[in-house]
């Protein structure tokens, strides 16, 4: 046992020894080239970080600027859904209390400032008009000189009953084409019945 | 497991990173030999060796300031680093050679061994040289750690990632297989003159 001791120690000491030459010999070695142009290597990566976004202490401000994008690109998205949406809410003349299909219907979009004031009989009124009073009113309006219009399915009179989804009333604010938006209408009577009763 | 500081270097580290030539000039002067010497011994090539120091170096490099300035021991970190670099050079080498085997392109070169690439540093203990070559990987790596790069325990085990006492343990038995090693050598020799004597 104590002889293996001393061997190792001997051994041990061999090896510093052969350590120290080692060392003393790789002494004259030459420095890598990235130690060498570790200068290089930090004055390259600043100008690469300059170039993008400042100077290379800039961590900071390219944290910044990786924060800033989204919240740029929320706001545009909010801007852009509220210049969409500007149009729709603003009332198109009172055509459209119901608040929906306003712009499905070319009457709806003609944005007659008609007020829904029921209008006396015989009194003359575009379609376009006459629409817009009876979404505002619901109204039960009789009106003469609906021929050839589509959903005008018989005579000179109809009564529509005002209830813009109600297609198969076949109210001619539903079915009318633009280009007969503008004809003239004659009031034949206002009945003052809810379209719910007249329906009944 | 225990933690070695050495500021003085860590604070050259820091300035060599920043591009301070006095600063990698000392750095170098410090560390170099001990890494040079550990990546020589260890990969047997003194090429594959450089290109092991210079990887250790490019990836201390890359590293941030603040990062750095955390080294707390610069010589175990690089050669940690180096040795690292080293092991990715082995396996690379190990995938040529098994693809050249596999082509039919014979066998590679035959290592030239601890002893050939130190030749002056081996002076006359060429013998102890040779024996460091033909031990095992990792007996070598720690003995290279210990005595060619001068590490303590502490700074063994912060390299090899390893608990301080199993750092201890892999010595001995390293220094007992270099032994036996050692004696092999000696009785094959005394065995070849027994063989050229009867001849």
């Amino acid at each position: 046992m104590a002889e293996q001791s001393v061997a190792d120690r001997d051994l041990e000491q061999r090896l510093e020894s052969l350590g120290a030459a080692v060392r003393a010999q790789q002494a004259g070695a030459e420095m890598p080239r990235a130690l060498r142009e570790a200068g290089g290597h930090a004055t390259q990566r600043g100008v690469e970080v300059a170039g993008r976004i400042g100077p290379r202490s800039g961590a900071g401000e390219s944290g910044l600027r990786r924060a800033l994008w989204p919240a740029l690109a929320a706001a545009a998205c909010m801007g852009m859904l509220l210049w969409l949406s500007w149009p729709v809410r603003l009332p198109a003349g009172g055509a459209n209390p119901g608040g929906s299909g306003g712009n499905s219907s070319p009457l709806a979009g003609s944005g007659s400032p008609t007020p829904p004031v029921r209008p006396a009989a015989g009194a003359v009124v575009t379609i376009a008009q006459a629409a817009a009073m009876l979404r505002a009113d619901r109204g039960d309006l009789q009106l003469d000189g609906l021929d050839g219009l589509d959903g005008s399915a018989s005579g000179t009179s109809a009564r529509p009953v005002g209830k813009r989804t109600a297609d198969s009333s076949g109210g001619p604010a539903v079915s009318a084409t633009p280009r007969s938006a503008e004809r003239p209408l004659r009031v034949v009577d206002t009945l003052g019945v809810r379209a719910g009763k007249w329906a009944e | 497991m225990a933690q070695t500081t050495d500021t003085p270097l860590t604070a050259t580290l820091v300035a060599a990173h920043a591009g301070d030539q006095v600063a990698a000039r000392a750095l170098w002067a410090t560390v170099g030999p001990r890494l040079r010497g550990f990546a020589v011994g260890l990969l047997r090539d003194p090429a594959a060796a450089d290109d092991a120091v210079q990887a250790a170096f490019v990836r201390v490099l890359g590293l941030r300031a603040a990062e750095v300035a955390q080294v707390a021991d610069p010589l175990a970190y690089l050669l940690a680093a180096v040795r690292h670099a080293a092991l990715d050079g082995v396996r690379a080498d190990r995938r040529r050679t098994a693809r050249e085997h596999a082509a039919g392109d014979g066998a590679a070169s035959e290592d030239g061994g601890l002893a050939a690439a130190l030749p002056a540093a081996g002076g006359g203990d060429g013998e102890l040289a040779r024996a460091l070559d033909r031990l095992n990987h990792g007996d070598r790596e720690v003995l290279l750690l210990k005595h060619i790069a001068g590490l303590t325990f502490d700074q063994m085990a912060l390299v090899l990632g390893l608990p301080r006492g199993t750092a201890v343990a892999r010595h001995g038995a390293a220094l007992s297989r270099l032994r036996a090693v050692m004696m092999g050598e000696r009785d094959g020799v005394v065995e070849g003159m027994k063989e050229v004597t009867r001849g």
